[in-house]
């Protein structure tokens, strides 16, 4: 009974010890499997990993490229940038010092054109002295054939320094050096010493002159500047008296009109062609008719005086009839005035 | 005669050409008035110690001093500061003549643009005569 349970213990031990190395067995094969399945995992992601730095290191070599070729490009592109800086800076030298010479010749052309001037009206003025002083019987009375001479003399001078008068206020214009000294006055003072300028050469035209002018107090003061506007009107009948034929007709008027002080000089003289009208304030322009008329004469005047007219914020318009004659409607604002 | 000759003005010409301070001074003396001449500034100076003068024409540019630095010594001197000085100059810029009257001068004639009669009015007129 005893050797029996020993041979049954014995059995159930052995079972035990098959099933344990069953277990260990499946284990070990289990863990085998595992590793495999490790080492296949590892080798994929190690396949996966040397796929990724392969594209990343030739990405990288390409990106170096890249980068290489952009520094080089960009490295040009400073050198430009460079080149093209040190020329600017070589212009901008240059160009200061060709605006200091054109600052220094500018000043030279002012004092020369002053000097110029200065020289010029001397001589002139010596022999328009020395003409008055023959007219004005210092040296005894003159006989008619004298007489003319004289006058005639007188005029050429006077005409010459208007010419210069009128170069160098021209000069002054364009160098935006004319001054301007704007007072709000009356139009009217101006007006009357500009028409007794030219009364005396109208007379002897035998010109009819007639003049409409309001009391001070009819008109509105403007804003103007005395002396340049009296050169405006003294030039404007000038011209009116300089191109009527002898025996004309000129007439000159002051109004008031929509808020414009309005001044016309209407004459009845040669006129201006159809088709230079437009020429008529540019400088240098003489009007062909005008040529054949009156020799002298620079072209000057008008181109001046419609500077001097813009100056004041006026205007200045011109109606004519080759012919028949002109009229020049000149309008300055009651309000506005441009002040330098 | 004496009596009239105390009344007469006497002008000083400051001016270096010869030629139109004679015209000028023809023109003067026709109307009663005592001339003296100088043709710069030296000379002047002199006549202006040594004699009364009422007033002076005064050309700008002229040989050694110019005309506008001698207007500024006679207007910083007492003795001399009351002489009227009129400015007879061909310079007719607008800021010439603007430094001109700045500097003190009575007037500006720009000689091309007036004649002796009209310069001795323009003294008269000064003058009150």
């Amino acid at each position: 009974m005893e050797q029996t349970k020993n041979n049954s213990l014995k059995e159930i031990y052995i079972w035990l010890l098959q099933v344990l190395i069953f277990i260990a067995t499946i284990a070990l094969v289990f863990l085998n499997y595992i590793s495999v399945l490790a080492a296949i995992v590892f080798f994929f992601i190690s396949a996966v990993n040397s796929i990724i730095l392969v594209i990343l290191f030739s990405n990288f070599k390409k990106g170096r490229e890249m980068f290489s070729a952009e520094t080089e490009q960009k490295s040009r592109k400073i050198e430009e940038f460079d080149k093209i800086t040190r020329q600017l800076v070589k212009r901008d030298l240059e160009l200061a010092r060709a605006n200091q010479k054109l600052a220094e010749l500018d000043a030279a052309k002012s004092d020369f054109i002053s000097v110029a001037a200065h020289q010029l009206r001397t001589p002139l003025t010596g022999i328009k002295w020395a003409y008055t002083a023959l007219l004005d019987k210092e040296t005894g009375p003159l006989n008619d054939d004298q007489k003319e001479i004289v006058e005639k003399g007188l005029a050429s001078i006077t005409n010459s320094i208007d010419l210069i008068n009128d170069l160098l206020n021209v000069a002054h214009v364009e160098e935006g050096k004319m001054d301007f000294s704007f007072k709000k006055q009356s139009l009217i003072p101006v007006a009357e010493k500009a028409l007794a300028g030219i009364k005396l050469v109208a007379d002897e035209k035998k010109i009819a002159f007639s003049s409409r002018i309001p009391a001070e107090k009819e008109i509105p003061e403007v804003n103007i500047d005395t002396e340049k506007m009296g050169l405006v009107l003294a030039n404007i009948l000038d011209n009116a008296v300089k191109y009527t034929p002898n025996g004309g007709r000129i007439d000159f008027a002051i109004s008031q009109e929509q808020g414009l002080v309005k001044i016309v000089v209407q004459d009845s003289g040669i006129g201006i062609p159809k088709g230079q009208k437009d020429q008529l304030f540019s400088k240098f322009f003489r009007a062909k008719n005008a040529v054949s008329v009156q020799t002298s004469g620079t072209g000057l005047g008008l181109y001046m005086v419609k500077k001097i007219v813009d100056r004041h914020g006026g205007k200045i318009v011109v109606d004519s009839v080759e012919g028949r004659g002109t009229a020049i409607i000149v309008t300055i604002p009651e309000q506005t005035a441009r002040k330098k | 005669m004496e009596q009239n000759q105390i009344d007469k003005k006497t002008i000083l010409i400051v001016e270096d050409d010869v030629f139109m301070a004679s015209l000028l001074e023809r023109k003067f003396r026709q109307k009663d008035f005592e001339i003296l001449r100088a043709e710069n500034v030296d000379e002047a100076r002199k006549i202006i110690q040594s004699s009364q003068i009422n007033l002076i024409l005064l050309d700008i540019i002229l040989p050694g001093t110019d005309g506008i630095t001698f207007l500024k010594e006679l207007k910083s001197n007492t003795q001399t500061q009351n002489i009227p000085v009129i400015i007879t100059s061909n310079l007719g810029q607008q800021e010439e003549v603007e430094r001109g009257m700045t500097e003190g001068a009575s007037g500006y004639i720009v000689k091309a643009h007036a004649t002796p009669g009209e310069i001795v009015s323009k003294v008269e007129e000064i003058l009150g005569k």
